[in-house]
């Protein structure tokens, strides 16, 4: 089974130092939710999982190779990513955003298949509607949604090729309700459909209803790592987010989600002073 | 006299052969008869020698005689047109040897066209060169040695009139388009005029045309400026020149001793170049005899600002 | 369905239609310029004449006045085809810059290729008379020197930019003015130490003019920007993708940095032919691919092929002005591209100014 691993990794920028021996894992099939308050490094962490971020120490690979002796061109047949905020201001329609997904492939499959790709992305983001639109005329849900289908696209695969991954970085910013759970419930079946599934969000409860496993970072480490229902116990979470919680058991699904009681906590730096002593 | 048609069927069939021997050509053919001419003083030479009526175009430096202006152009002398050239259907085409650019000149051999290159220097000797060269390519050499000789007449009777001492200093002035005023040095055809006419140069270790101010212009202090004509009519004519500064403020200026002098006639070195220097010397030195050299005594090509 | 989603149903397809017919369209367009360019000069050919030239030329067959021959296949036919090159090369330097840099407002002397172009050119027109007579610099050294200026010119450019291994675009454009200054510095210069003579030849040189075409000179020249009018094919794709953003275009294989370069490289070797051969010719480069961009919207699949067409209609148009306006003189080429683009240029920027986008 091909992994997309980090391990021990600290990364610098600038003169801060932001991740500090991360680790991590994901594997096809899986749908991996990156959770942690602003600040603590989840788009970098993302950012060396996709191979553009360098890192000053420590090992990122995918399958057996490290992620920095391969291509961009290799680095795309096996991973898409997308970034928390897209920059195309552009006339483009739709379609041809989304099949822009398929570029890495141009050569090596077929048309027809690059087309079937196109297609199934439109559909599983639902913007088949939109397709003939102009992505500058959306409004940012619309968009946001365009530039799923097309990372969707890159990751679609003919059933003989080797398995991809998706990293997402907040894909649910501008969705509205419906849409954000319907992006992740989409994240999820795509796990199941054997892409390694990589997503940064905010909601814990998102989290929580979808993932099949967190990581929690905090300051640039990895402070707990896990099933949902392991990890996001009232303790961390205070800890981490600064917020007092309970759990409630969710009737239908069996799940455990996130609820704020209502009491403030006492401030972070008073938590940090009072670790360090 | 051979006629046109057959001159254009001898001319069809000389396409197809290499140009590299033009200069044998053009010996060897009949009289042309329709020359295009390029370069004024070329221009001027052609009418001397009685070719005036051959002349089917020329370029817009030909301003001289009268007659020539009313010829058709074809263009300017150092950005020709090739295709109007040929479109004249010449015989012959003279080009000054500054005749541009260099790919119109190569369209034109390329095009299988009868052409001579004839160099306008800037010496009595070159004068007589160049008459005999176009004597020789049209034709009338006789009538070429005959003018080559009065012109070095002319030169020689203006040397030996011209005083040996007490030499006038010149500054003769052009303009680059509308920028600054530029200074005549050594190594121009200003500067070979004036020697020739016995005046040194007001700046005789500047080389070329080089933009002077009113400063270095001062501590020069030359006994005379000299204009070009086109230059001052771009300054506004007589009363234009006379309110520059380089003009009003020097001795040469307020003294009158300023002269504006057709622009061809004073740098073109055609058959008249004996003439314009005679008429500069006058001027420089009115007390020497200086010959008329063939014009009616006032130099009509010359205006002077006395008294301006 | 309302009637306002029918108006935009038109609307679309309306610009379906445009983009469909786009290159076709132009491709006419193009045809009848090069038909103008060889029928138009300062000589009037009667059409017999051309017909008889042209026929013998294509099929060897029949006989044909001689000046007629030497003016349509040694004078116009050269020029034409140069002419064609030029105005194709320059649209689509512009609109493979435009995409680097995300900018309607680029375009190829950006990069400093036109400002060390010129100054290797008239340094050679001041200085180059050591190597022989002013005409033969001006036909033979003179575009060597230019396209190696231009050249070394962008190649600096792209050094000074480069920062940590990469090389962001508006350092590019920042190094491009430092560079195109020092290039002005140095045809200022050399416009001051030079003579009349000289003067004159670097004025003309500058204002561009198709004139210079001769069969020896054009084919070098047509040799190198041919080289780009070819990549465009591989071209198309990655500037899509670039437009897309950098990051994306990463993750989605493209190595950018290596590409930024390579445009670069490819736009400096066709603008610095062209203007090798021709002088400076101007706004070509910024108003053909921003009006088809317009038209066609911002594929470069369309974009790029629709460009080089209509840049070369638009040059061989201006040629045809340039040269039948006053005959015999022709006019300098870069002077009407500057009239025609100047206004231009000045409406696209009062226009992105009031809708506060650049496209």
């Amino acid at each position: 089974m091909v992994i997309l691993s980090a391990r021990n990794v600290d990364v610098l920028l600038g003169s801060r130092q932001v991740l500090t021996g991360a680790s991590m894992e994901v594997r096809p099939g899986e749908l991996v939710a990156v959770l942690g308050p602003n600040g603590a490094g989840k788009s970098t962490f993302l950012n060396v999982l996709s191979g553009e971020q360098k890192t000053q120490s420590g090992d990122v690979r995918v399958g057996a190779d490290e992620l920095q002796h391969l291509s961009p061109a290799s680095l795309a047949c096996k991973r898409a990513l997308m970034p928390q905020k897209a920059s195309l201001s552009f006339p483009f329609k739709v379609r041809d955003v989304v099949a822009m997904g398929r570029d890495p492939f141009r050569a090596s499959v077929d048309a027809a298949s690059n087309k079937n790709a196109v297609d199934w992305a439109l559909q599983e983001t639902d913007i088949l509607h939109l397709a003939g639109r102009v992505y500058t005329q959306l409004s940012g849900g619309e968009q946001q949604r365009v530039q799923l289908a097309r990372v969707l696209a890159q990751v679609w695969r003919k059933t003989d090729e080797e398995p991809r991954f998706l990293l997402l970085d907040e894909p649910t910013s501008s969705l509205d309700l419906a849409h954000q759970h319907s992006v992740l419930h989409l994240a999820g079946r795509l796990a199941e459909k054997g892409v390694g599934v990589v997503a940064v969000v905010h909601d814990l409860n998102l989290a929580a209803l979808y993932a099949t496993r967190v990581v929690i970072l905090s300051n640039g480490c990895v402070v707990a790592a896990g099933v949902p229902e392991d990890v996001l116990q009232p303790s961390l979470i205070a800890d981490v987010f600064n917020l007092s919680v309970h759990r409630v058991e969710d009737p239908d699904s069996g799940r455990k989600l996130i609820v704020p009681t209502g009491n403030h906590r006492r401030s972070a730096s008073v938590i940090a002073i009072r670790r360090a002593l | 006299m051979i006629s046109r048609r057959s001159a254009l069927a001898g001319l069809g069939a000389g396409a197809v052969f290499s140009v590299s021997h033009l200069r044998s050509f053009a010996q060897t053919a009949p009289s042309p008869a329709q020359i295009v001419s390029v370069g004024g003083a070329i221009t001027e030479t052609l009418f001397a020698l009685g070719r005036g009526p051959q002349l089917r175009a020329v370029d817009t430096t030909s301003t001289y005689p009268a007659a020539a202006n009313a010829l058709p152009k074809v263009g300017y002398l150092r950005q020709l047109s090739a295709e109007g050239i040929l479109a004249m259907k010449p015989d012959l085409v003279l080009l000054s040897g500054e005749a541009g650019p260099a790919a119109a000149v190569a369209h034109l051999k390329t095009a299988g066209v009868a052409l001579e290159q004839v160099d306008i220097g800037r010496s009595p000797e070159a004068v007589a060169l160049m008459v005999e060269a176009i004597g020789r390519a049209t034709n009338e050499s006789e009538a070429a040695s005959a003018l080559a000789a009065a012109v070095t007449d002319q030169f020689d009777a203006l040397a030996a009139a011209l005083p040996t001492e007490g030499r006038q200093s010149v500054l003769l002035l052009l303009a680059a388009g509308n920028g600054p005023l530029l200074g005549a040095g050594a190594n121009t055809a200003a500067s070979a005029m004036i020697n020739l006419a016995g005046g040194e140069l007001a700046f005789p270790d500047m080389q070329g045309y080089k933009a002077v101010s009113l400063e270095p212009v001062l501590a020069a202090d030359p006994d005379w400026i000299v204009l070009p004509s086109h230059v001052a009519m771009a300054m506004g004519g007589p009363k234009g020149v006379a309110a520059l500064d380089i003009v009003a403020r020097t001795r040469a200026g307020s003294e009158g001793r300023v002269a504006i002098i057709d622009s061809h006639y004073l740098l073109g070195f055609g058959p008249r170049a004996a003439q314009a220097a005679a008429d500069i010397a006058t001027l420089l030195y009115p007390g020497a005899n200086i010959p008329p050299l063939g014009r009616d005594g006032t130099p009509s090509a010359l205006v002077s600002l006395a008294g301006a | 369905m309302s009637v306002l989603d029918l108006r935009e149903r038109q609307r679309v397809d309306l610009s379906e239609v445009a983009r469909s017919l786009a290159v076709p369209g132009l491709g006419v367009l193009l045809f009848a310029a090069v038909l103008t360019g060889l029928t138009s000069g300062a000589a009037n050919l009667a059409t017999g004449d051309v017909v008889s030239v042209l026929w013998k030329f294509v099929t060897g067959r029949g006989a044909a006045d001689p000046v007629a021959h030497a003016i349509i296949l040694e004078i116009r036919m050269p020029r034409v085809l140069l002419g064609g090159m030029i105005g194709a090369t320059l649209a689509v330097s512009g609109a493979v810059l435009q995409a680097l840099f995300r900018n309607p407002l680029a375009e190829p002397s950006i990069i400093g290729v036109s400002a060390g172009a010129g100054a290797a050119a008239v340094t050679m027109i001041v200085l180059g008379t050591a190597f022989g007579a002013m005409g033969t610099i001006i036909l033979y050294a003179l575009p060597v020197a230019a396209f190696a200026g231009g050249f070394i010119a962008t190649m600096i450019v792209v050094a000074i930019a480069r920062v940590n291994g990469q090389t962001p675009m508006t350092t590019i454009l920042l190094s491009g003015i430092a560079v195109a200054a020092l290039g002005g510095a140095i045809m200022g210069l050399m416009m001051f130490i030079s003579n009349d003579e000289q003067l004159r030849s670097i004025t003309f040189w500058m204002l561009g003019s198709l004139g210079g075409a001769t069969w020896t000179t054009i084919l070098p020249a047509i040799a190198i920007m041919s080289v780009i009018l070819l990549a465009m094919p591989m071209l198309m794709h990655k500037l899509n993708l670039m437009l897309l953003g950098e990051r994306e275009a990463t993750s989605l294989g493209l190595n950018v940095d290596r590409f930024k370069y390579l445009c670069v490289a490819l736009v400096a070797a066709g603008v610095g032919a062209a203007v090798a051969v021709s002088g400076t010719i101007g706004f070509v480069g910024i108003v053909i691919p921003h009006l088809l961009r317009m038209l066609v919207g911002p594929d470069h699949r369309i974009l790029l092929p629709a460009s080089a067409l209509g840049g070369a209609a638009l040059l061989l148009w201006a040629d045809v002005v340039a040269r039948t306006l006053a005959p015999p003189a022709e006019l300098p080429i870069g002077v009407l591209t500057a009239l025609l683009g100047a206004p231009f240029f000045l409406w696209l920027l009062r226009r992105a100014a009031r809708e506060g986008t650049s496209w």
